[in-house]
């Protein structure tokens, strides 16, 4: 999804606010199968069909567990397949359960993708347009990790030399080493950040008045982007409610509609869901068409 | 016009006895290039605190550092940020944001300048460092040159007129730290920034200062440009291990007397030992350096390395023999993988091909061998080692009553009674590195293995350092230095081997070794080179020198 991370980071942050907040609202299966598919599609334009793969084995065995465990403990529903230890098994939450796990498939999905798409700078940014000091404060927390890390693994290799302590037999001795480890890091962390501080303060910190610079543009499709957003939510919302879409799966499964209104609603919801990889395809042709006429 | 004014400083730590500053007076006009130096103690650091307000230690002070006319101590914070900059020695712990783009906009946003400006200004800074390639880049994936050069430019981003640096190139390897330098001039040059710098290694800066000042025992020694300054502390003590911090073209003219053409580079050098030895009658110097025992202890047999079965190889073939009780140095550049066959050793990492032999024992298939704390490593950072409160403490943690004993010789041995009290932190780098070797030490190994030792050390600290090591041969320890310091290595090896490309390429004693180098070698052997046959260090071309001389009348 090159195209739409370019997209200023409010964008992509309502983007995935609404179609998050629609994909664990709206329980209508039509709604929902819309909703899996595209993110789906999405997240294998994200990460690559193979990282998908990679991951598909375990979340199948997930959702079939929990698509298994709502018939098995809810008994609510008025068809009965069988019985087990004079329960019933019904049929309404055995499809309860499948939509169950479709939706939260699907809201992973859609995060994975978030993940990819709303890097740690632009969560920091969201964050100092609000609160500029939290800002601030993932930014060096995210500075800071990643010298813990190479300096927990120095400790580790330090200690390791001669007879390996990491693996001895004794807990005891096993203990003492994660112990001695985790202190010697705990003082250099103190340590080093007097001079963090230091460097901070002779470079201005805490003076009134402090801006926040970054380095993202608001552009004329950003405004179209979320203009486009706004108003399908709003169409959604409006022909949801008027339809009454709502949708029951206790104790009968209600029917699913399709007339002239439903269809729009559902057209319209999966344009909102499919805009970034329309964008996306759109400027994949686009380049094609470049070249082609090089 | 001056820019800096001190006078009649006089500081106490709260903690001390003993003022750490008694009485300096110094001024520095605008676009002087400054350097301070000085063993470590002798006051410097604490000197350039006090000219950054939020940095001046807390303590009794005496006497006035004004900037123009304004009193440092009554500065304010916003005035401080954009007059005065402060680049300390730790290129990592300066580095606040994730992002190199942040880390520029940094102090412009604390200051509270708009977007806008500071988009053009970081532009602007970014070009001139030469650092525009990294601009999106992770703060953590830079090499620690390029950090150096990121807190620089993140500090003349606020634009200051003063500009103070505090060791910024120990922590830094020799071209890294070369390029930092070559960085500083061109902002004394083109911005007029007057600079203020604390440094132990003069060679280079030697060339670009206007002014020097020795620092000792909380007083300035000497002041003055470098001809002066050579010429000065030559005469307060020619013996004293500072004098051997200055450059070995500058220390040949002093020890001859012949200071009229005083050269500081090489080249000068080169014209200096031209113009007064055209036709050498004595060009060989034979001194043969150590003998070597016949003992093999560690041998590294075509071995192969890599860390992810899918990259490059690291090691590709490593042949090399430490023989027993002999100092033995691997030197080259970064990345070569003089690391990586240290952890080989240490059993830290594994061979999948070739053979390690320790006492003649391969290490790789009897693993259990190198259990019985047969090696010790001294990390480049020894505070890696460091978990408690005092040197006392840390010392005493986890040994015998019968070690005890063994302690408290070594205690005595080394010097650092004084110490023992004090946070394993607050102690200078040589220091560090001595409490480190003792709580080594306290392991009975055969085999030291240091990894960049003399990082960061000033003259005498690596002086020190040096008899250290020769002592512990003596005493039955054989030891294998990684480094990229030619002077020490030189100076100090039984051995140095020459890592390229995953491989050791050369192997000798120094004097051959440097002899037959061209660019990988000494100052002296530089300059002497096409004149003397084998001079590698600056007391070989001083002596040949004076052997001539001496021939002539």
């Amino acid at each position: 999804m090159r195209e739409f991370k370019t997209f200023h980071p409010f964008v992509n942050l309502l983007y995935f606010v609404a179609v998050i907040f629609f994909t664990m609202f709206l329980t209508h299966p039509i709604f929902l199968i819309l909703s899996f598919i595209t993110s789906l599609i999405f997240l294998i334009k994200a990460v690559g069909l193979s990282e998908v793969k990679s991951k598909l084995l375990y979340l199948s065995v997930f959702f079939i567990v929990l698509a298994l465990v709502n018939p098995l403990f809810v008994h609510k529903g008025a068809t009965p397949l069988f019985y087990m230890n004079g329960n019933a098994v019904t049929l309404e939450a055995c499809i309860y359960g499948i939509v169950f796990a479709l939706m939260l498939i699907s809201v992973i999905f859609w995060f994975f993708s978030f993940n990819k798409i709303m890097t740690s700078d632009k969560i920091i940014y969201v964050f100092s347009t609000f609160m500029p000091t939290i800002g601030l404060m993932i930014s060096m927390i995210l500075r800071f990790i990643p010298r813990f890390q190479t300096q927990l693994k120095k400790i580790i290799e330090m200690n390791k030399i001669g007879d390996n302590p990491y693996k001895s037999k004794s807990i005891i001795r096993r203990l003492g080493v994660i112990f001695k480890t985790f202190s010697i890091l705990v003082t250099w962390a103190f340590e080093n950040s007097i001079d963090t501080a230091n460097t901070m303060k002779a470079r201005g910190y805490g003076l009134k008045n402090r801006t926040t610079f970054h380095l993202y543009k608001f552009e004329l499709r950003d405004i179209i982007f979320i203009v486009f957003i706004v108003v399908n939510l709003l169409l959604n919302i409006y022909l949801y409610f008027s339809l009454n879409m709502r949708f029951y799966y206790y104790p009968e499964i209600s029917p699913i509609t399709i007339d002239l209104g439903s269809i729009i609603n559902y057209l319209s919801y999966f344009l909102l869901l499919l805009m970034p990889i329309i964008i996306e395809i759109k400027e994949e042709i686009r380049w094609k068409l470049l070249l082609s006429k090089i | 016009m001056e820019i800096i004014t001190i006078k009649d400083l006089k500081f106490k730590y709260i903690l001390n006895d003993e003022n750490t500053l008694n009485g300096v007076n110094l001024t520095i006009n605008e676009g002087d290039f400054v350097v301070i130096c000085g063993d470590s103690g002798c006051g410097k650091s604490t000197l350039i605190k006090h000219l950054k307000k939020e940095l001046t230690p807390y303590g009794t002070r005496e006497g006035s550092i004004k900037y123009y006319n304004e009193e440092i101590s009554a500065m304010d914070l916003y005035t401080s940020a954009t007059n005065i900059g402060y680049v300390m020695q730790n290129p990592d712990n300066q580095i606040v944001t994730d992002k190199v783009w942040h880390e520029l906009a940094f102090g412009l946003e604390n200051i509270g300048v708009e977007r806008q400006i500071i988009r053009r200004r970081v532009a602007e800074m970014a070009n001139f460092f030469g650092i525009h390639t990294l601009f999106r880049e992770e703060s953590d994936t830079l090499s620690g040159g390029q950090k150096q050069i990121l807190n620089l430019a993140a500090t003349m981003l606020l634009q200051p007129n003063v500009l103070i640096l505090d060791e910024p190139t120990s922590q830094l390897d020799p071209i890294a730290a070369v390029e930092f330098i070559d960085i500083l001039k061109k902002i004394n040059d083109e911005f007029a920034t007057t600079i203020i710098l604390v440094e132990h290694r003069l060679e280079e800066v030697f060339k670009v200062a206007n002014k020097v000042i020795v620092m000792d025992q909380g007083r300035i020694l000497a002041e003055g440009n470098q001809y002066e300054i050579a010429q000065k502390v030559k005469e307060i003590d020619e013996n004293s291990t500072f004098f051997s911090a200055i450059p070995t073209p500058a220390r040949v003219a002093l020890a001859l007397d012949l200071t009229e053409r005083m050269p500081l580079t090489i080249k000068e050098g080169r014209r200096f030992l031209n113009y007064y030895f055209k036709q050498p009658l004595v060009t060989t110097i034979d001194k043969n350096g150590v003998e070597l025992s016949n003992e093999v202890i560690v041998e590294m047999k075509n071995v192969y390395f890599r860390y992810v079965k899918d990259q490059d190889d690291i090691l590709r073939g490593v042949n090399l023999k430490v023989y027993k009780n002999e100092i033995y140095c691997l030197l080259g550049g970064n990345g070569a993988g003089k690391t990586t066959t240290i952890n080989n050793i240490a059993g830290l990492a594994k061979p999948y091909r070739g053979k390690i032999l320790i006492d003649g024992i391969d290490v790789i298939k009897n693993k259990s061998y190198l259990d019985n704390n047969y090696l010790a490593y001294l990390p480049q950072n020894p505070t890696l080692l460091f978990s408690k409160d005092s040197v006392k403490e840390e010392l005493e943690s986890d040994i015998s009553e019968e070690t005890k004993e063994y302690l408290n010789n070594l205690i005595a041995e080394f010097k650092i009674e004084h110490l023992l009290g004090q946070h394993p932190y607050d102690l200078s780098g040589g220091e560090q590195q001595k409490v480190a070797i003792i709580k080594i030490l306290l392991q009975h190994p055969k085999i030291i293995l240091l990894d960049e030792p003399t990082k960061g050390l000033d003259a005498t600290a690596k002086l020190h350092l040096a008899n250290l090591l020769k002592d512990l041969t003596t005493k039955d320890y054989t030891i294998i230095i990684v480094s990229h310091d030619i002077e020490f290595c030189a100076q100090h090896a039984s051995r140095c081997a020459m890592f390229f490309d995953g491989e050791v390429v050369s192997e000798d004693k120094p004097r051959i070794f440097f002899k037959d180098n061209n660019f990988y070698t000494t100052a002296a052997a530089k300059m002497s080179r096409s004149i003397f046959d084998n001079a590698i260090l600056c007391e070989d071309v001083i002596d040949l020198c004076q052997q001539n001389l001496q021939q002539v009348k």
